[in-house]
C-alpha cells in the first residue's frame, strides 16, 4: 500500500490518494470522492531514480505521482528493466568506484592515445606550405623566449 | 507560503521590482531545488560510465535520467516537476545530430568550400530547428499532471532568428538587445501551459540597458587590460620588439575572465527581465538572481571542476540548481487547482538534439 496525489488529467487538482494491490490482484485507489480499480498491466509506472517522485499513468488519462518507491516497486515489480538496473547501480558503491575508474581510463586513453594519434593524421595532411607559413610566428616566439631565457642566464 | 502585495520581500535584491500590472493580493511560493550532490554524483559518474561503455547509445537514457532528476527535484507550490521524454526518440534525435556534426566536421576533409556551405545550411536551418527545439521541451515538461506547450510559428522563427539579425551589423549592433527582447517574447507568447497561454509583458527597449551596461563594462575592461599590458611591455627591463609570451597567455586569460564576468551579469540581468514579464492568467514570476552571486558560483564552480578533474562537475551543477530555484518565487493571483489540461501530441526529439549539438541558443 502506497499513498500519492491523484490528478484526474483534466486539471492541476490534486487529491491525496491511497493505493493497494487487492486480493485479485487490481490495484485500488481511495481518496476523497473517488473509488477506482484497474489492472496494474494496464498502468504506465516511471522508472524508479533516486528519491524522486514515481508517476503512474492511468489508463483513464489520469495520474498518481508518490514518494513511495518501495510500494511502487512492491506493487508493480519487473518493470522498466534498463533503468532499474541503472538504478540498482547507482545504489552499490563498487559500481560507483569501478565507474570513475572506467571514466579515469577512458580519459587517460583519450589524451595519451587518441589525441596523439589525430593530431599525426591531421598533421600529415597539413601541406608542406601551409605548415611553414602557419609556423612562423609560433617558431619567432620560441626564439624569443629561448633569446630572453639565455639573457636572463 | 505567504500573501504579498505584488512585490513579495526579499532581502537580497531590494532594488528589483516587479513591472506594475495592478495592485491585487497575490500569494507567493518560493521555488525550492532539493537535489543533492552525493546522489545526483552517484547518477551521473554511472551515466557517464555506461555512455562510455556502450559507445554513446546508454546517452539518451542518461540524459533522460538527468533531466528527470533536475526537473522531479525542482518544486514550486508543494508539486515538483516532471520531465516525460523517452530514450529511444532522444536516441533517434542523436544519431540524426551525430550525423550532421560528423559531415560538418568531415566535410571540412573534402573541401573547405562543401564545409562552408553545409555551415550556411545549419545557420539557415537553425529557426526550425529552435521551433522543433522549443516544442519538444514544453511538450515534455509537465507540472500538476499538466504539460506545457509551445505554439511559435516557423514565419516568425526565419524573422526573429534570421532575417532581422542583417539590422545587427547596419545599426552598429544597437538593435541586438532589441532583437533579444523580441525572440524573448516569441518564446514566451507562445507558451501554454496546459490551455492557458504565457504573456510577456516587457518592452524590447528594457532589454537595451543591460546589454549597455555589459558593452561599457567589456570596453573598460578591455581598456585597462591594454593599457596595463602596453606598460608592461613598453615599460619593462626586457623592453623589445617582440613581447614576453607568457605575458600575452596572461593577457588572453584576462581578457577571458572579462567576458566571464560580463556574461554572469548578462545572464543575471536577462534572467530577470524575463522571468519578472511572465502572466500566467494572473500568476506571476519573480526572479531576484544577482550578478555577483552567479560570478562567485560560476568562479568556485569551475575551480572546483578544474582542480577535482570533472569529478565535482555533479556537484558544481546542483549549486547552481539550488541557487536559481532560491531565486524564484511563484506570485499567484488565485487557485493553482484551476489549470486545464490541453491535447497533446508527440513531438519527435531531433531539433533538440541537434541545436544542443551546435550549441543554438534556446529557451527562455
Amino acid at each position: 500500500m502506497f499513498e500519492g496525489r491523484y490528478y484526474d488529467g483534466l486539471t492541476s487538482r490534486a487529491t491525496p490518494v491511497t493505493c493497494d494491490i487487492a486480493g485479485d490482484g487490481t490495484l485500488a485507489v481511495h481518496g476523497e470522492n473517488l473509488a477506482l480499480q484497474m489492472m496494474p498491466g494496464s498502468i504506465e509506472v516511471s522508472p524508479r531514480l533516486a528519491r524522486t517522485f514515481r508517476s503512474l499513468r492511468l489508463p483513464n488519462g489520469a495520474q498518481i505521482q508518490t514518494e513511495d518507491n518501495d510500494g511502487v516497486d512492491a506493487a508493480f515489480p519487473n518493470r522498466n528493466r534498463v533503468e532499474s538496473l541503472a538504478d540498482r547501480l547507482e545504489r552499490y558503491p563498487y559500481v560507483v568506484a569501478a565507474s570513475v575508474a572506467i571514466i579515469l581510463v577512458a580519459a587517460f586513453m583519450l589524451f595519451k592515445i587518441a589525441v596523439p594519434w589525430a593530431a599525426e593524421r591531421a598533421a600529415r595532411r597539413i601541406p608542406a606550405s601551409v605548415e611553414k607559413i602557419d609556423g612562423r610566428p609560433g617558431a619567432r616566439g620560441a626564439d624569443v623566449s629561448r633569446a630572453q631565457t639565455d639573457g636572463a642566464r | 507560503m505567504n500573501a504579498v502585495q505584488e512585490t513579495p520581500a526579499d532581502g537580497g535584491a531590494a532594488e528589483m521590482r516587479l513591472p506594475p500590472v495592478e495592485t491585487r493580493q497575490m500569494t507567493d511560493f518560493s521555488f525550492e531545488f532539493t537535489g543533492n550532490a552525493t546522489e545526483y554524483f552517484r547518477i551521473w559518474i554511472v551515466n557517464l560510465a555506461l555512455s562510455i561503455v556502450t559507445l554513446g547509445i546508454y546517452s539518451a537514457w542518461a540524459k533522460v535520467r538527468t533531466q528527470r532528476y533536475f526537473y522531479a527535484n525542482t518544486r514550486v507550490a508543494g508539486a515538483p516537476f516532471e520531465y516525460l521524454a523517452r530514450p529511444i526518440p532522444i536516441l533517434k534525435g542523436r544519431l540524426i545530430a551525430f550525423v550532421l556534426f560528423g559531415g560538418y566536421v568531415l566535410s571540412g576533409h573534402i573541401s573547405f568550400r562543401v564545409q562552408i556551405a553545409l555551415a550556411l545550411l545549419i545557420a539557415i536551418v537553425s529557426p526550425w530547428l529552435i521551433v522543433r527545439g522549443l516544442k519538444f521541451r514544453a511538450r515534455y515538461s509537465a507540472w500538476r499532471s499538466i504539460n506545457f506547450s509551445f505554439h511559435g510559428g516557423y514565419g516568425d522563427a526565419y524573422v526573429n532568428y534570421l532575417f532581422l539579425y542583417v539590422l545587427v551589423p547596419l545599426t552598429l549592433f544597437i538593435y541586438y538587445p532589441f532583437l533579444k527582447g523580441r525572440q524573448k517574447r516569441y518564446v514566451v507568447d507562445h507558451h501554454q501551459y496546459g490551455t492557458q497561454a504565457l504573456h510577456f509583458n516587457a518592452l524590447n527597449g528594457e532589454f537595451f540597458p543591460p546589454y549597455l551596461g555589459a558593452f561599457g563594462m567589456m570596453f573598460v575592461w578591455y581598456l585597462m587590460v591594454s593599457i596595463g599590458t602596453a606598460m608592461l611591455v613598453l615599460g619593462g627591463h626586457n623592453a623589445s620588439r617582440h613581447p614576453n609570451p607568457t605575458m600575452i597567455y596572461v593577457m588572453v586569460v584576462v581578457l577571458y575572465l572579462g567576458v566571464f564576468l560580463v556574461a554572469a551579469f548578462i545572464s543575471a540581468r536577462i534572467n530577470n527581465i524575463v522571468y519578472n514579464n511572465i502572466d500566467i492568467g494572473g500568476n506571476r514570476l519573480f526572479s531576484t538572481l544577482r550578478a555577483r552571486d552567479l560570478i562567485g558560483i560560476y568562479t568556485v564552480n569551475t575551480l572546483a571542476i578544474l582542480c577535482s578533474v570533472g569529478l565535482l562537475v555533479p556537484w558544481a551543477m546542483i549549486r547552481l540548481a539550488r541557487y536559481r530555484a532560491s531565486r524564484l518565487t511563484l506570485l499567484s493571483a488565485g487557485n493553482l487547482d484551476t489549470f486545464t489540461a490541453a491535447p497533446t501530441s508527440d513531438v519527435g526529439a531531433a531539433g533538440s538534439e541537434v541545436d544542443a549539438v551546435f550549441d543554438i541558443d534556446i529557451g527562455f
